[in-house]
């Protein structure tokens, strides 16, 4: 198999079947999910590691870690606040905003470690990456924006209540049908660019970073020359890359949760 | 022609063609952003997210180009 073949679907590892009563499923493990579960584990040590830091008491004075994280969450409240424009911090958006860009950032950032590309398993057929970053699966980044468009129409509905449905489905003139009619079009592409764009722009640097590298390995006095800082400039592009799009993602979010509020015009 | 050049220029083109658009679009609000700029200076903060998000509009849609190229290149007879 040539190694620097362009996979746009995530690669079977292994799957066992579930018995579940008189329900039987036979569960397929990719290698991204594998790398999912490692970057779920090391986001919950993260929260471990923040909890036992943090002061007993308001006497004491704050460690650095804590300070840190103060300063990380107190700048994603002031964020969301601007964005959103209300006055008090609503505390569920504020934690799945902080989880968005935590899980989006770190795993994008998780592709670019050293041995992620370049570890192989044989899973029967064929010679597959045992290490997969999350965000270019594009099962992760849709069910990361139906978790949001999921999260952006209940709010609506909680702010709105029947309001919500007639910004959609309305009757009262053939205009207005037809503007709630696009409504929703819009409404379903924006789901959909909002997973495209994360996973595109993920997976397009690691097959810019894959190019790179494979360019290094061409026998070219020029190529050699180039090969080595080549990467190095590839990585810190994807590595601010990585915390654009998080950036984005929950920014996105953000204005539309606040569009959905809205009363309809 | 044969299917695997025609499916060579087929990825050409379908990135080529597609990056014109959001790199124009990029450009435009890269300019604004920074006219912007020089009559405000104090909206740094303000005027740099706005920007960082519209052209995550922009770039999005080269991203959809590059991933039909990636698609075409990835099919087979």
């Amino acid at each position: 198999m040539n190694q620097n073949e362009i996979h746009i679907a995530s690669s079977k590892l292994f799957s066992f079947d579930i018995q579940f009563f008189n329900f039987s499923y036979n569960l397929i493990v990719t290698n991204s999910m594998l790398t999912t579960l490692i970057v779920c584990l090391f986001l919950m040590m993260m929260a471990a590691i923040i909890g036992l830091n943090l002061s007993r008491n308001s006497s004491e004075v704050p460690n650095k870690i804590q300070a840190f994280f103060e300063l990380v969450l107190g700048s994603l409240g002031g964020f969301i606040t601007g964005t959103m424009q209300v006055s008090k911090l609503p505390v569920l958006i504020y934690s799945i905003s902080g989880f968005f860009f935590a899980f989006i950032a770190i795993s994008s950032w998780v592709g670019l470690l050293p041995g992620v590309g370049q570890l192989f398993v044989d899973n029967g057929l064929e010679k597959v990456h045992l290490f997969r970053a999350p965000t270019t699966d594009l099962n992760v980044t849709v069910a990361l924006s139906i978790i949001a468009f999921g999260l952006i129409q209940f709010q609506g509905i909680a702010a709105l209540r029947w309001g919500y449905l007639a910004k959609f489905i309305n009757f009262a003139s053939p205009l207005a049908f037809v503007v709630g009619l696009l409504e929703l079009i819009s409404e379903m592409a924006r789901l959909l660019s909002f997973s495209l764009r994360l996973f595109g722009n993920i997976f397009a640097g690691e097959v810019m970073l894959m190019i790179v590298l494979s360019m290094s390995r061409i026998p070219n006095p020029y190529l050699d020359f180039i090969g080595i800082p080549f990467p190095i400039v590839i990585i810190a592009l994807e590595l601010a890359v990585a915390l654009i799009q998080a950036y984005v993602f929950v920014a996105l979010f953000l204005v539309f949760s606040g569009l959905a509020k809205e009363e309809a015009h | 022609m044969d299917f695997n050049s025609l499916k060579l220029i087929a990825m050409a083109l379908v990135v080529g063609l597609g990056v014109i658009g959001p790199g124009i679009g990029i450009g435009l609000i890269g300019g604004n952003a920074l006219n912007a700029l020089g009559r405000n200076p104090q909206a740094e903060a303000k005027i740099r997210s706005l920007m960082i998000l519209a052209i995550a509009f922009a770039e999005s849609l080269a991203i959809f180009a590059l991933l039909f190229g990636f698609i075409i290149l990835g099919t087979s007879k």
